[in-house]
C-alpha cells in the first residue's frame, strides 16, 4: 500500500528559541516551555507516515501539540523545521513556494477545524461555502456547482433544503458537517480532522464519527484524526500516536496501544477509558 | 507454519510503581500447517497473552514468533506495525470477549472485515448471513446491536467475524466458553470443516471435551511456562489424518471452504 503522507522531524517552536530549547523540553523535562528562553516547543521531532485509505489517530492532552502538527502540515503555520512529503508533490511541502502552497491546500488536502468559525464563513450560505472551494479548483458553471454542493451536503447528511441557509443559524453538529462537506469538495487525498466532535452532544458525536467512517470507505481518502479523547480515536483509527509535551511518546496499532500500552502516560489514558 | 522460540512477555505497570508481571517465560513450540494446537492451563497462566503476542496486540519482550506467511517467513515479534497489518489479513482471531461497537448491527460487524478487504457491502453481508446462520444466531438478531446480546450471542458474532475472511491461521481464545451444548457442537463442526480445508489453528479451551475433540496436540501452560504437551490417544497422536470422519450436523449448507 502506498504512502500518502510522510512527516519527518516536524518541529514548531513559538518564540525566539535558544540552542537548548529541545533538550530542556519534552517528555523527560515534563514541559513544553523552555525554562531558559521561555519559548514554547509546540511539537518537536514528530515523524510518521499515513498510508492510502488509512486513518491515523493522534491523541494527547490539551496543549500537547496535536493541532500544531495538523496546522504545520496544512501550511496554516510555518514549521520551524522538518520534512513533509505528500504523494504526487515533488519535494518538501514545507519548502514549497507560494504558488504550490496554494495548490497543495486547494487540491490535495482538506482540513476540518476544531472551531467551525475557522473553517467556514458563518455568514455565507452552506452552499456558498462549498461553492468557494469548487471555484478554487476550476468549477465554472452555476448548475454544476449547485449539483456538486447538493451532493456533498447529502453525503454529510445536511438536508438539501438547508443549502441556502447560513451556517451561523446551524447547530454545532450541522456546522461540523458543512465543514466536512467543504473539506471534501476538492476530492482531497488527505483529510485533516481536528477535534471534530468537541462540544457536541454524545449522540451527535456518534453520528459524525459514523459519517467519517462511511466517507473514508467511499472515497478511500487518508485521514489524520486529532482528538484528546481516546474513545473517539479507538473507534476510527487503524494506528494511533500519543503526544505529550510536544513529543510523540508512543505509537502503534490502535488495538495494540489499548491492549498493551507501554508509556506511563498511555497507560494512564487507557486506564481512564476502560 | 508457526515457530515460537523462547517467547517472553513482561507487562510493566507504571501506574503501580513499575510493578512487573511475567506473563510468558521462554515459551517454545511449533505448529505444523493444518495442525490444530490446543492450549490449556489455569486462569492467568498466559494463554490469552500467548495468542495476543502472535496476533501482535501485545508486543513480546523477548524471543521470536516465526510465521510462514503467504509472502514468506516473518517474525511477528519484530516486524513493524505496518507489516503486521498486512500479515493479519491472513489471520483470524476470536478474542475471549467481543468488544461490540456501538450502533453497528451484528450483520455489519461480521461483514466489516470483508469490507475492509475491499469486498462490496452486498456480498459481504450475504457471507455474514451465511455464517451467522451456520452458527445458529437467530435471524431476528441480525439487524440488532450486539451491545445488547447475551455473552453466547456475542461470541457467535465474534466467531463469524474471524471466519468470514477465510484465514490461513485461526487463533481462538475460549470461543465456546459462553455457548450452550448445541451451539458448541455447531462451532466444533465448523472448526473441523476449517481444519479439513487446511486451516492451521491454535485454540484455548477450558472445556476438555472440545479441547480433545478438536486438538491434534495440547500445549499446557503453567505460570507462563510450557509444562508439556499431550496428544490424542492412540494412532491419531500425530495429526489425526486417520480419524474416522466426525459426525456432521445435518443440512450444513454449502461449505464455507469450498
Ligand atoms: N495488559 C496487561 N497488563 C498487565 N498484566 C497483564 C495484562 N494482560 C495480562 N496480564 C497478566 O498476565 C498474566 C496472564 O494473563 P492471560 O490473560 O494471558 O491469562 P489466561 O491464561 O488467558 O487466563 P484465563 O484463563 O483467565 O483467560 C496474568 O497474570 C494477567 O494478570
Ligand atoms: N500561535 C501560538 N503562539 C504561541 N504558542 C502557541 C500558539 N499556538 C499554539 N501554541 C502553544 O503550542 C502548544 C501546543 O498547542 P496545540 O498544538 O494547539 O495543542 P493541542 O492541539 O494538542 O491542544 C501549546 O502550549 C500552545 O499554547
Ligand atoms: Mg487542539
Ligand atoms: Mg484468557
Ligand atoms: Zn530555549
Amino acid at each position: 500500500m502506498s504512502v500518502v503522507l510522510q512527516v519527518e522531524g516536524l518541529t514548531k517552536v513559538y518564540g525566539t528559541g535558544c540552542p537548548r530549547c529541545l533538550e530542556l523540553t519534552g517528555d523527560g523535562a515534563g514541559t513544553n516551555t523552555c525554562p531558559r528562553c521561555g519559548s514554547v516547543v509546540a511539537c518537536a521531532g514528530v515523524s510518521f507516515e499515513v498510508l492510502e485509505g488509512e486513518i491515523l489517530g493522534l491523541v494527547g492532552e490539551s496543549g500537547s501539540g496535536k493541532s500544531t502538527v495538523l496546522q504545520c502540515i496544512y501550511l496554516d503555520v510555518e514549521a520551524t523545521s522538518g520534512h513533509v512529503r505528500l504523494r504526487g508533490h515533488p519535494g518538501n511541502v514545507l519548502a514549497a513556494d507560494r504558488e504550490s502552497r496554494r495548490e497543495l491546500r486547494r487540491k490535495r488536502m482538506g482540513m476540518v477545524y476544531q472551531d467551525p468559525q475557522r473553517g467556514l464563513h458563518l455568514d455565507v450560505t452552506a452552499g456558498g461555502n462549498i461553492a468557494e472551494r469548487l471555484l478554487e479548483v476550476g468549477y465554472r458553471h452555476v448548475g454544476a456547482i449547485r449539483t456538486r454542493a447538493a451532493s456533498l451536503l447529502a453525503c454529510t447528511e445536511i438536508p438539501v433544503e438547508r443549502m441556502d441557509d447560513l451556517p451561523r443559524h446551524f447547530s454545532g453538529g450541522m456546522q461540523q458537517r458543512v465543514q466536512i462537506a467543504k473539506a471534501l469538495a476538492n476530492n482531497p487525498q488527505l483529510l485533516l480532522l481536528d477535534e471534530l466532535t468537541n462540544g457536541l452532544d454524545v449522540s451527535v458525536q456518534a453520528q459524525i464519527l459514523d459519517l467519517i467512517k462511511d466517507i473514508q470507505r467511499q472515497t478511500g481518502v487518508s485521514i489524520v484524526l486529532v482528538s484528546h479523547d481516546l474513545r473517539v480515536v479507538r473507534l476510527l483509527a487503524h494506528r494511533t500516536m500519543v503526544m505529550k509535551n510536544g513529543r510523540v511518546v508512543e505509537s502503534g496499532l490502535t488495538d495494540q496501544l489499548m491492549e498493551d500500552p507501554q508509556h506511563p502516560y498511555t497507560q494512564l489514558l487507557v486506564n481512564c477509558v476502560l | 507454519m508457526i515457530e515460537v522460540v523462547e517467547l517472553d512477555k513482561t507487562f510493566c505497570m507504571h501506574l503501580l510503581g513499575g510493578k512487573e508481571v511475567h506473563a510468558l517465560k521462554g515459551v517454545t513450540f511449533s505448529v505444523g500447517k493444518g495442525e490444530f494446537l490446543g492450549v490449556a492451563g489455569r486462569s492467568g497462566s498466559g494463554k490469552s497473552t500467548l495468542l495476543k503476542c502472535i496476533y501482535r496486540t501485545c508486543r513480546p519482550t523477548g524471543g521470536s514468533i516465526l510465521y510462514a506467511s503467504s509472502d514468506g517467513v516473518v517474525d511477528m515479534a519484530l516486524i513493524p506495525d505496518l507489516e503486521v497489518v498486512g500479515v493479519r489479513r491472513e489471520m483470524g482471531y476470536v478474542t475471549q470477549f467481543l468488544r461490540p461497537v456501538p450502533r453497528v448491527t451484528a450483520l455489519d460487524m461480521v461483514a466489516e472485515p470483508l469490507r475492509d478487504r475491499g469486498v462490496d457491502g452486498v456480498t459481504a453481508r450475504r457471507e455474514a448471513m451465511f455464517l451467522l446462520d451456520q452458527l445458529g444466531l437467530p435471524s431476528s438478531l441480525w439487524d440488532s446491536f450486539p451491545v445488547l446480546f447475551s455473552g453466547g450471542e456475542q461470541q457467535k458474532v465474534n466467531i463469524a467475524r474471524a471466519l468470514i475472511t477465510r484465514p490461513r491461521l485461526l487463533l481462538l481464545d475460549e470461543p465456546t466458553a459462553a455457548l450452550d451444548q448445541a451451539s458448541r457442537m455447531r462451532v466444533a463442526a465448523i472448526l473441523e470443516e476449517a481444519k479439513e480445508a487446511g486451516v492451521t489453528m491454535i485454540g484455548v479451551f477450558h472445556d476438555r471435551e472440545m479441547l480433545y475433540r478438536l486438538a491434534d496436540r495440547v500445549l499446557h501452560l503453567d505460570e507462563g511456562k510450557v509444562k508439556g504437551f499431550s496428544g490424542k490417544e492412540g494412532p491419531s497422536m500425530r495429526g489425526g489424518k486417520n480419524d474416522p470422519p466426525h459426525s456432521r450436523i445435518e443440512n450444513m449448507a454449502p461449505t464455507l471452504w469450498e
